[in-house]
């Protein structure tokens, strides 16, 4: 049932539509390439509230209006003021305020056990802040023209959230490379290291997303949880011991798998010929 | 007659290995693990070069020489001490032939910069007691299915291939240094380069060209990134993100600087705290 | 019906997934097989190194879903054993066609993939809701996150030489040739590995997931 529904207005910094499943957010502050100020973090940690708790939604597509940038990161302007509002101490101040207060969810951090996918179009610059919110989502399709960098290292920052699993994003070495020359890659670079999944044409990032996230769309939802968690459960933990986990038949996929098994008799797939699948 | 050579120019320590069979005997691996306590012990050195002498990064014997057991056992603590213990980067320069032993003491620094004659190959035989370091370093360099390959098959990877699948970080070319950026003003936005370009071409120059190059930035952010990127693996995603490893840039001196530097339009001058 | 053809060459073992009508679908009998025949290569000495194949131009299309579809009291969780991961001689899968779903996870699982040009592997029927655990354990040990995640997810297929530049597939070979390219590399295998030496499999396996001083410390041990 096809549902598209969108809430836009100038003042608007997250443009938010559902369509049929997929909810995408397009980052809207062009002035400040999407840096994360002016209510704008705020914003998209109401997306992923948004996104968790509507069971209507199945995937998500994070992005930025027009070509320039996809998020450049933290507001340092704002934050600075901020900082010097708090007074003498305020790099520490900064950190005990996020500290005590609730830990805000978000995509950067993968935390809060978001097991529904999140797919990051990638339509200019994604720096900083805004490449460790990419890095925290699911897949990434980048623009040709696009970069990706971490460059908290110029600065005497840390881009903690990301560094904890640069040895699985891509690998180690690489990493480590990225975070230690704070320099942007390109497209192609970031798909082959690994960082990316696919390079487009500029403007078609949204459109590629769309087509995955549709893809991914057709099969149920727990189907999409349940492997999500699997994945994340498993890593950083020895061979042996993730392969003993969850040994049973996921109860909640029981009923997905007896719906989908009589449509499987005829599915079709590529390159078998022999699609009937009956003795 | 020492096997490895430990000096400080300025904020880069050189680790050079000077045997000139570069043989890994157990005496070499001892000294290089006393050469890497040492850079970890001297705060002045923020950065390491790693690099062998001669045409080869490893002409010798690329297979374990076993010593006395006692003597594996110190050096092997050493070894896992010295290599997995030290936050701050260490950058391996390779030229020509780099395997075995070698290979997993190359792989056991955070970055390589190999030139054109570079070549890598496992030489892993499987012998009884081998250690398996080899193994643990390219699980997590080019993933499971790659370290199957390169243990079983033993194919001898070109420094291109190298670079292509994880092993290699830069390669080193013949061509004029790319200019630091210059003392004023804030740093320029470039693209990460794939090479790095010196006069003569030479895997030694380029590592440490490349190490000058990142003593650019912030110490307190490189030693914080290594230990926190070296100390998630085989921890539990979420835990690991939890974690409180090592320096805190946030709350670091360098980390003002930075911000001031950058508002200033000048070069941040870096203190490591 | 024969399911697996097996034969030796010299202490090579070669395994054939059939019958080929039905996609060499995974079904209830030739998975039991397929678990026989590991316990049985593991307890031969005189074997080593053994190769999957599947008969003539496929892999395996994955679960007999037909199988499945007619008796509800079966679970489609693969049999114990089917996943010759654990045991600890090497096993290299020659794949020609289509390697799909749980068919993708038996490849996964074998510790080195040679496949011919034209092959294609993914998680490729939409409908079938099966949990692919292995693949969530394997596949990010073995290549990026974001691809792990995309293959799972979205069902993308992926060509031989999209895999080779995943980090998942050693050899691309022409089409056809993966089982000669595939016998090859075991053999030089059994060559430059003699009798007295071992594949270290699980010694391996072992440090995966490991925190690198633990890494180092059982690295260093020497074990058997």
């Amino acid at each position: 049932m096809a549902q598209s529904a969108s809430t836009t207005s100038p003042a608007t910094l997250l443009i938010k539509e559902h369509d049929d499943g997929i909810f995408i957010a397009r980052m809207n502050r062009p002035e400040r390439m999407n840096a994360m100020g002016g209510g704008l973090r705020e914003a998209l940690e109401d997306a992923w509230f948004e996104f968790r708790d509507d069971s209507q939604l199945k995937v998500m597509i994070i992005t930025g209006v027009g070509n320039r940038a996809f998020c450049a990161g933290a507001d340092l302007r704002e934050n600075d003021k901020k900082a010097r509002e708090l007074g003498a101490q305020s790099a520490q101040a900064l950190i005990d305020a996020r500290r005590s207060g609730v830990i805000a969810p978000s995509f950067t951090a993968n935390n809060f056990h978001l097991y529904k996918p999140v797919i990051a179009a990638i339509n200019g610059w994604c720096l900083a802040g805004g490449c460790e919110m990419a890095l925290g989502c699911d897949m990434r399709i980048i623009e040709r023209h696009a970069k990706m960098g971490l460059p908290e290292v110029k600065r005497g920052m840390g881009a903690k959230a990301t560094t904890h699993k640069l040895h699985f994003l891509a690998h180690l070495a690489s990493g480590l490379e990225i975070v230690w020359t704070g320099d942007p890659i390109t497209a192609e670079r970031a798909v082959e290291l690994g960082l990316a999944n696919e390079v487009v044409e500029t403007g078609q990032s949204m459109a590629r997303a769309v087509e995955i996230a549709r893809d991914m769309c057709r099969r149920p939802m727990s189907y999409l949880q349940y492997h999500k968690e699997r994945v994340f459960q498993s890593v950083g933990v020895p061979l042996a011991q993730a392969l003993a986990m969850e040994q049973r038949f996921p109860p909640h996929l029981g009923e997905a798998y007896r719906r989908g098994l009589q449509a499987s008799l005829t599915s079709k797939l590529p390159g078998w010929p022999g699609h009937q699948r009956t003795l | 007659m020492a096997k490895v050579t430990y000096t400080r120019q300025e904020r880069i320590a050189r680790l050079h290995i000077t045997s000139p069979t570069n043989g890994f005997g157990p005496e070499t691996r001892c000294e290089l693990n006393q050469a890497l306590l040492q850079y970890k012990a001297d705060n002045e050195a923020w950065m390491a070069v790693i690099s062998a002498e001669g045409p080869d990064f490893a002409a010798g014997p690329s297979n374990p020489v076993p010593g006395s057991q006692r003597e594996l056992r110190e050096c092997f603590s050493l070894w896992a001490g010295g290599f997995v213990e030290v936050w701050k980067p260490t950058i391996c320069a390779i030229q020509g032939q780099c395997r075995g032993e070698a290979l997993a003491l190359a792989l056991g620094c955070d970055l390589r910069v190999a030139d054109e004659t570079a070549s890598f190959t496992a030489d892993f035989t499987g012998g009884p007691g081998e250690p398996d370091v080899l193994a643990a370093w390219l699980l997590n360099l080019v993933g499971a299915a790659k370290t199957f390959e390169m243990l079983w098959l033993n194919p001898t990877y070109g420094a291109p291939e190298a670079q292509r699948i994880g092993l290699v970080n830069r390669l080193a070319v013949k061509g004029d240094f790319k200019p630091l950026p210059p003392p004023d003003g804030r740093f320029p936005m470039e693209v990460m380069g794939t090479t790095i370009p010196v006069p003569a071409g030479d895997a030694i120059t380029a590592a440490v060209r490349f190490a000058e190059e990142l003593l650019l930035y912030a110490p307190v952010t490189r030693n914080f990134q290594k230990e926190t990127a070296l100390r998630s693996i085989g921890v539990p995603f979420h835990t690991a993100q939890t974690l409180e490893l090592g320096p805190n840039p946030y709350a670091s001196e360098d980390r003002i600087e930075g911000t001031r530097a950058f508002v200033e339009n000048r070069r941040p001058v870096w203190h490591n705290r | 019906m024969a399911s697996l053809v097996k034969r030796t060459e010299g202490n090579l073992l070669v395994v054939e997934l059939a019958p080929v009508p039905q996609g060499n679908a995974l079904n209830r009998e030739l998975q039991q097989q397929l678990a026989e025949t590991w316990r049985a290569f593991e307890d031969d000495d005189g074997l080593r190194v053994a190769v999957l194949c599947g008969a003539h131009d496929v892999f395996s299309i994955g679960h007999d879903v037909a199988e499945l579809a007619g008796d509800p009291s079966l679970s489609p969780l693969p049999d114990d054993g089917l996943f010759p991961l654990q045991i600890s001689k090497p096993v290299i899968a020659a794949i020609e066609g289509p390697c799909y779903g749980l068919g993708f996870e038996l490849a996964l699982s074998c510790d080195l993939r040679i496949a011919g040009d034209g092959a294609l592997f993914g998680f490729a029927d939409p409908h079938l809701q099966v949990p692919y655990r292995l693949a969530t354990v394997l596949l990010p040990r073995m290549t990026a996150m974001g691809r792990s995640l995309e293959l799972i997810l979205s069902g993308k297929i992926l060509s031989a030489a999209q895999m080779r530049e995943a980090l998942l597939l050693s050899q691309v070979t022409a089409k056809g040739r993966a089982l000669p390219a595939a016998l090859d590399a075991a053999r030089g295998m059994v060559q430059r590995f003699g009798p007295a030496q071992s594949f270290r499999k699980r010694n391996i396996w072992s440090l995966s997931g490991v925190p690198l001083p633990a890494a180092m410390s059982l690295a260093r041990m020497p074990r058997g």
